[in-house]
């Protein structure tokens, strides 16, 4: 299977320059987390991917074919973003026939199943749903669509707790069953941390960090102590944040981890939020 | 799955099959859950569930049985029990070492607290 | 392209089937009723023509293109269709459509006439008022058929046009498009045709020889009413080939 290689991608709407020259590659059978903050361009990204807009510069391959305008490709993913364009007249039943004829491997029994467990009124107009209800009806379409590349633009919005853990459980299942990339674009970083595999960190429209996610985790730690003493040991170090607390302060420190310990320095990993969020302010 | 421990998954996996094989939980010579079950109860990437297997598993202590499934190696209990045991000072001693002289405990008065420690138990 | 035409036709062809019957119903009861009262009148004088019921038809079509467009393009393409494959589709439904309006049209009012046999009235579109009640052509079922299929099509064609610019513009262009289009067709063009006597001429010129009208048939207004669509066609493809979608 084919991946999909973004090349120099960039996109503006009028002046705004949404998406900076992004360059990335989307490998097959995968869970990537796709990270950013409100507007750093991440649907921008999806929508490009996906033959909804179209590029104002660079281009998007699947093996050697653009995926722009070409059904043969965009047969192969799949996505519903955050406003689900069905008919304002039709309701959840027919959006899974449709789902049914358009996509060959559509596990319509599957789809069925998880309606029910989840208890979506699908004589209901998919527009009119809550915005939970369309949440799950997105998630439980994706999941049962099977095709290589799956993509799902914050699939926990409005979902409560229990929601959220059934789907990231329906999601692994899924995945160790029948092996498909599946693209989380979400702020939930937290949640989604230990699921994802790849994570692309994407900041003001350009990508920040395109790794693994463990290398990424590898990638910098935290130390903390006296503030001075802190301040001491980040004098040759890449630090990407700071906090103080009194006469305590933490660094957040790119760069690898010191083997051994130092006195008085507490060190450890950053987990993947922090991370992002140190990377990512300002 | 502690988010905010020291140690990536991978490895966390690996201790808690570790711990259940100690335990009894998971006897030798038994089947251990796949892969699958470790990545959705644990709600982790399965990539990163094989990582920790596969760790035991290059160490001797699970082994594949091909289309059945991962299971304990014979001899694993006290293989691991060799390795915790030459682990131990690292893992707790010198760490309860840096406390204590943060703290101004002496050795004597460790010991002393190690004894009264396993009269209690 | 099978898959896509089975959506249109579930989509909107059931709809329009649906409308030709509930139409029908109307239009039977209403004219036979009318026609009944009519003969009941003695007397020669009475004589009449009843028609111009398959204006309802062209609205119609107009409607159903404008509405369903944007929706299905949307929907279609969030499904992995092209936005070539599309328009084709619903081009090949709008010839579709107006066949069906067209065949629907012919046939009530063979019926009606059928059902009304009598001298002094008679069912007709409004060709025959066009071409000439005696013209051979215009009372030729098959050129009627023809002609009120190109009149359908161009209706259709012009409504799908304005959907393409509509899902085109932005919040304003929307509000221009959705009045300026009545002003313009309503208000801005009689002006202009009323009080500028060039153009005036020009136009019943070119309506009077493009139309057919000179030479009384009613095929050569069919060609040019096909003409018009292929423009207007064309201009929606481009529109439509540039059309984002979120």
């Amino acid at each position: 299977m084919n991946s999909i290689n973004v090349q120099g991608l960039s996109k503006s709407f009028g002046t705004v320059e949404a998406l900076k020259n992004v360059t990335l590659t989307i490998e097959e059978n995968k869970i990537y987390g796709l990270l950013g903050r409100n507007g750093a361009g991440k649907t921008t990204l999806l929508n490009s991917i996906n033959n909804r807009i179209f590029p104002t510069s660079g281009e998007i391959l699947f093996g050697e074919k653009s995926v722009i305008e070409n059904e043969d490709v965009q047969r192969n993913f799949f996505f519903v973003g955050e406003q689900l364009l069905f008919p304002e007249n039709m309701n959840a039943k027919k959006a899974i026939r449709w789902t049914k004829e358009f996509y060959p491997h559509f596990d319509e029994d599957y789809a069925k199943e998880l309606m029910s467990l989840f208890e979506v009124p699908i004589k209901k107009k998919v527009k009119s749903l809550s915005t939970g209800y369309k949440t799950i009806f997105k998630n439980i379409i994706a999941l049962s669509v099977n095709v290589p590349f799956v993509f799902l633009d914050e699939p926990v919005l409005g979902l409560d707790a229990n929601h959220r853990e059934l789907f990231y459980k329906a999601l692994l299942e899924k995945y160790s069953n029948s092996p498909s990339t599946y693209v989380i674009s979400t702020h939930l970083i937290e949640e989604v941390a230990n699921i994802v595999e790849d994570v692309i960190i994407i900041k003001k429209g350009e990508i920040l960090r395109a790794q693994s996610r463990d290398s990424l985790l590898e990638t910098g730690y935290s130390v903390t102590g006296m503030a001075n003493l802190v301040d001491q040991f980040c004098q040759d170090k890449e630090v990407i944040g700071l906090d103080a607390l009194g006469g305590i302060k933490s660094a957040y420190i790119i760069g690898e981890k010191p083997r051994e310990t130092v006195d008085g320095l507490d060190i450890s990993t950053m987990d993947l939020q922090k991370l992002f969020v140190k990377m990512t302010n300002a | 799955m502690d988010n905010y421990q020291e140690k990536p998954i991978f490895l966390q996996i690996a201790e808690t099959i570790e711990d259940g094989i100690i335990t009894g939980a998971y006897p030798e010579e038994s089947q251990v859950p796949s892969i699958t079950e470790f990545s959705i109860i644990y709600k982790i990437n399965p990539a990163t569930a094989n990582k920790g297997v596969n760790i035991l598993v290059d160490e001797g202590i699970l082994f594949k049985k091909r289309g059945v499934g991962m299971f304990v190696a014979k001899g694993a209990v006290s293989q691991l029990k060799q390795k915790r045991k030459k682990d131990f000072f690292e893992v707790y001693i010198e760490r309860m070492i840096k406390e204590a002289k943060k703290l101004g405990v002496t050795s004597t008065d460790i010991i002393g607290m190690i004894e009264r420690g396993f009269i209690d138990e | 392209m099978k898959q896509l035409m089975k959506y249109h036709i579930k989509d909107t062809y059931l709809g329009a089937l649906f409308f030709i019957a509930i139409y029908t119903i109307i239009n039977f009861a209403a004219f036979t009723t009318i026609s009944v009262l009519v003969m009941k009148v003695d007397g020669t004088e009475v004589k009449g023509n009843v028609g111009g019921f398959e204006m309802a038809y062209l609205i119609c079509i107009f409607v159903i293109f404008v509405a369903s467009y944007g929706e299905n393009l949307r929907f279609l393409t969030q499904y992995s269709f092209t936005r070539k494959q599309v328009i084709k589709s619903t081009f090949l439904t709008v010839a579709l459509i107006s066949l069906t309006f067209s065949l629907a049209t012919f046939i009530t009012t063979a019926i009606n006439n059928a059902f009304i046999r009598d001298e002094k009235f008679q069912f007709m579109t409004y060709l025959s008022e066009l071409y000439g009640a005696q013209n051979s052509l215009a009372n030729n079922g098959l050129v009627t058929i023809i002609f009120w299929f190109a009149l359908f099509f161009v209706f259709a064609m012009f409504g799908l046009f304005l959907a393409t610019l509509f899902a085109r513009a932005n919040k304003y262009g929307r509000v221009l498009i959705a009045v300026g289009t009545p002003v313009l067709i309503f208000i801005v063009f009689p002006i202009l045709i009323g009080s500028i006597r060039p153009l005036q001429t020009l136009l019943s010129n070119a309506l009077y020889i493009l139309g057919g009208f000179r030479t009384h048939n009613p095929l050569i207004g069919a060609l040019s009413l096909l003409v018009c669509s292929g423009i207007l066609g064309s201009l929606s493809y481009l529109v439509n080939r540039r059309l984002e979608v979120k």
